[in-house]
């Protein structure tokens, strides 16, 4: 790749982040014309402007420009925002997206729709007919820029030498506690230099000849450690090199700058506080900039773009990293705890550290909500004018941030279920002012993370589902039998059965050929469920329970005769060897458990995948007690459990095929395979009438 | 009863000069085994120093049984550590065995973690 083709990818990859950002902007200027919104799309329009410039990409500069002189009277007061300006600058944001398009992938903007949007902000902006040359290219963006979202972290380093003088031990005091003393401010990383401990004969046990470098991140101020400084003050050389104050991260003025470390240690006679204070930046100078709000903004901490294939490389090699991890938790499991204490020690360590690399690189993938709520504001409106109906789109939680492969893939199933709310679920303007209700549709997407899943809420005023219409279709496709006996919730869910309904007629809003199962399908691969909750005459909500991440996942070990199977530890609610007492035979294929006042279904492992061997009465096997994500607890039959043990999931649909039950494989510790149980599906009541397909085998 | 026998030990060494607990003087195997005791101040810090000067002069590598250090202290880390360096000029070993949670946290605070996993290592060398 070219430096050119390096710098125009970069470019495109700017356009995406803009053109979004954008998008906001206009949907919250259709709510509130607020200068903020004007001044924020101007700058994306003026940023897609000039890069497209320099790559000479005409179509897209000449049309940004006008696009970008609309906004300057605009902010400027001189042009004023009605409706027909907001459909101007939602259509211009469209037509900025085909154009961005065209020229990263030769795809043709149409030509009249283009035209006709140019032809409008020209107008509006009181641009000449004839094109005008767009400007030159202009590198630096403005100060206000900056992505909004970038916020600079709280922490300052610190650098500290520390040098015990020869009555600091005789004094009473410990050079240990000070360096816990340090610890506790923050993250310490404690360099010992020992070249000056003498050999036996000559040590004289009242005097420290170890020194130490400390690296401390901190959010304490940098009194809390002149404190330490002053308490030891003769008694050894205590010096602080402190880094910029935490919002001057990237402008600290030579004058602030830390001055070169100085390491010599000044004889015991000499105070450590004084080289303390030298090495401290000039405070004034560093806060002044940051009065600045603008300035401040443009301190933000840095960012790098990464290629998603080395994303991909990082999370394989942790993966890796686990597996090998938990090889050796397993080949220590023999050894003498006594003996090896500091080896299981150090194990333990390397377990924390692993997964601190496995958290990070999961922070890494993650990314906003927002990359995929942001474009349903276009959807919506698209909606309304193809459906005459008025909607209100309300939007909450854009920046929970899920994995980058979760956020990619939401985009067609929350697609999906946004037109169908709209087609189906929220009734027209007629019908609901007879309702007594408000003629405007209300459509609320909100997401909020619950433990390690993101639970991603589609709410709509509507008529809700309904549920003597889904039962008969269901019945005239044959889905249920005519003489079924279903709950509401079960009725509802039928609309989530392959190749279920209810339309009359295909529309061309959601009647597309994806139907709800293919939603449900899509957030079940994910490691996912959906759910769904409906009063007649009040609207329905669909929840989508995701994991935060798809990659590694905290498991514990079961064994049903000689396989493994996985349970993820976060669904895990109990587990016990039952009394006799506490199982309840219905009939004598599905026995209950009664547990805690409630009675749980027990889902018998062994024979749902047709596993010869297992134990088969419950009281002499184990019932792990499990909640999946937004679904209801049952109990699954296991003959042992064997541990806990972090696990990197493996797609069993890319290396296999799709099994029913089943959510994934993974490798143990010791080299087996094992299967993850897919908590969801085994739990469903239609699953749990019917047989699950021919098991794969763990080894 | 445990804390107060192993006082009671370190008092009786310090008033004999053989604070070592466990120490067998004139234990003809090549490796001296010696048991730190659960606290060691700087006054006994010079008995277990004169202890270990003594069995380096014996020409014989040393095995700490750290399993009862309950408050370390940087002066005990340190005073493992010379006798490292002197055991080791003389090709000799100074090993610790089974170190308790205290001392190997201390090891660590103390930024020496590495030298904590090579003390242990040499006891589980053949």
């Amino acid at each position: 790749m070219t430096e050119e083709e390096d710098l125009k990818r970069i470019f495109f990859l700017e356009c995406e982040e803009l053109l979004g950002s954008a998008e906001s902007s206009v949907e919250s200027l259709r709510n509130e014309a607020s200068p903020e919104a004007i001044n924020a799309l101007f700058r994306s329009v003026h940023s897609v402007k000039g890069g497209a410039g320099a790559f000479g990409m005409d179509r897209l500069a000449k049309f940004a420009h006008a696009f970008e002189s609309f906004m300057d009277l605009l902010r400027k007061g001189k042009a004023e925002l009605d409706q027909a300006a907001l459909d101007l600058l939602f259509d211009g944001v469209d037509v900025l997206h085909m154009l961005v398009d065209e020229s990263q992938h030769g795809k043709p903007a149409p030509a009249a729709r283009v035209d006709a949007a140019l032809a409008s902000l020209r107008q509006r902006a009181g641009l000449e007919e004839e094109p005008e040359e767009a400007e030159p290219f202009e590198p630096e963006i403005p100060a206000e820029a900056a992505p909004s979202n970038a916020i600079a972290a709280p922490l300052r380093q610190y650098q500290i030498r520390f040098a015990p003088g020869p009555r600091l031990l005789a004094a009473g005091v410990d050079p240990l506690l000070i360096l816990r003393t340090i610890k506790q401010l923050g993250t310490a990383s404690v360099e010992a230099e020992v070249s000056k401990i003498p050999a036996l004969a000559e040590l004289d046990p009242s005097v420290c000849h170890i020194s130490w470098t400390i690296a401390l991140d901190s959010s304490a101020p940098k009194r809390d450690l002149d404190e330490i400084a002053e308490m030891i003050d003769d008694l050894a050389t205590f010096e602080i090199d402190a880094g910029p104050e935490p919002d001057m991260a990237h402008e600290v003025s030579p004058a602030a700058a830390p001055e070169p470390k100085a390491l010599a240690l000044p004889s015991p006679a000499a105070p450590s506080a004084p080289a303390a204070k030298k090495t401290e930046p000039a405070a004034p100078a560093a806060k002044e900039p940051a009065a600045d709000p603008a300035k401040a903004r443009t301190q933000a901490t840095p960012t790098v773009r990464v290629d998603v294939p080395k994303l991909e490389r990082l999370g394989n090699m942790v993966g890796e990293l686990i597996i090998t991890q938990a090889f050796l938790a397993r080949q220590a499991a023999g050894l003498d705890t006594d003996q090896y204490r500091s080896l299981f020690r150090a194990l333990d360590e390397m377990s924390q550290h692993i997964r601190d690399i496995a958290d990070a690189a999961t922070s890494i993938r993650a990314q906003p909500l927002k990359v995929v709520f942001q474009r349903f504001g276009a959807l919506v409106r698209d909606l309304e004018k193809a459906t005459s109906k008025r909607i209100r789109l309300e939007v909450q939680g854009e920046s929970v941030e899920i994995d980058k492969t979760v956020v990619e893939r939401l985009s067609e199933p929350l697609t999906h279920l946004i037109r169908n709310s709209i087609d189906h679920g929220i009734e027209s303007t007629e019908k609901r002012l007879a309702a007594g209700k408000d003629p405007v549709g209300r459509l609320r997407l909100s997401a909020e993370q619950r433990g390690s899943h993101v639970v991603i809420e589609l709410s709509d005023d509507g008529g809700g589902i309904n549920r003597e219409r889904v039962l008969q279709k269901a019945i005239e496709r044959g889905l249920v039998a005519p003489d079924a006996q279903l709950s509401d919730e079960e009725t509802d869910h039928l609309i989530f059965l392959p190749g279920f309904s209810t339309a009359e007629a295909v529309t061309s809003i959601s009647g597309r050929g994806v139907g709800m199962d293919a939603v449900r399908a899509t957030i079940a691969e994910m490691g996912g469920q959906v759910t769904l909750t409906s009063h007649p005459g009040r609207g329905s909500t669909f929840s989508l329970h995701l994991p935060l991440s798809l990659a590694i996942l905290d498991a514990m070990v079961t064994l049903v005769a000689r396989h493994n199977y996985l349970i993820p530890i976060s669904a895990i609610v109990e587990s016990l060897r039952p009394m006799p007492a506490s199982i309840v035979r219905m009939d004598k294929q599905n026995p209950m458990l009664s547990w805690r006042g409630s009675m749980l279904r027990i889902v018998n492992l062994a024979k749902e995948f047709s596993i010869p061997g297992a134990v088969e009465d419950p009281t002499q096997a184990i019932l792990v007690v499990v909640r999946p994500a937004g679904g209801d607890l049952f109990a699954l039959q296991v003959d042992d459990l064997i541990g806990q043990e972090p696990v990197v999931v493996k797609s069993l649909e890319k290396n296999y095929r799709k099994v029913v039950g089943l959510s994934g494989a993974t490798i143990l510790g010791d080299g087996r395979p094992a299967l993850i149980l897919d908590l969801p599906s085994l739990g469903s009541a239609q699953l749990g009438r019917r047989k699950i397909e021919a098991p794969v085998g763990a080894d | 009863m445990a804390t107060v026998l192993t006082e009671f030990g370190i008092l009786w060494g310090i008033l004999t000069r053989r604070v070592l607990l466990g120490v067998r003087v004139g234990d003809p195997t090549p490796i001296g085994r010696f048991e730190l005791p659960s606290t060691a101040d700087l006054a006994t810090m010079r008995d277990i120093k004169a202890a270990l000067a003594e069995r380096l002069e014996a020409g014989q590598s040393i095995h700490l049984d750290a399993s009862q250090v309950e408050e370390p202290s940087t002066a005990l880390i340190q005073l493992i550590e010379s006798a490292a360096i002197s055991y080791g000029a003389r090709d000799l070993q100074v090993g610790l065995v089974s170190p308790s949670d205290a001392l190997c946290q201390a090891y660590e605070d103390l930024g020496l973690f590495g030298a904590l996993m090579t003390r242990t290592a040499a006891v589980a060398e053949p």
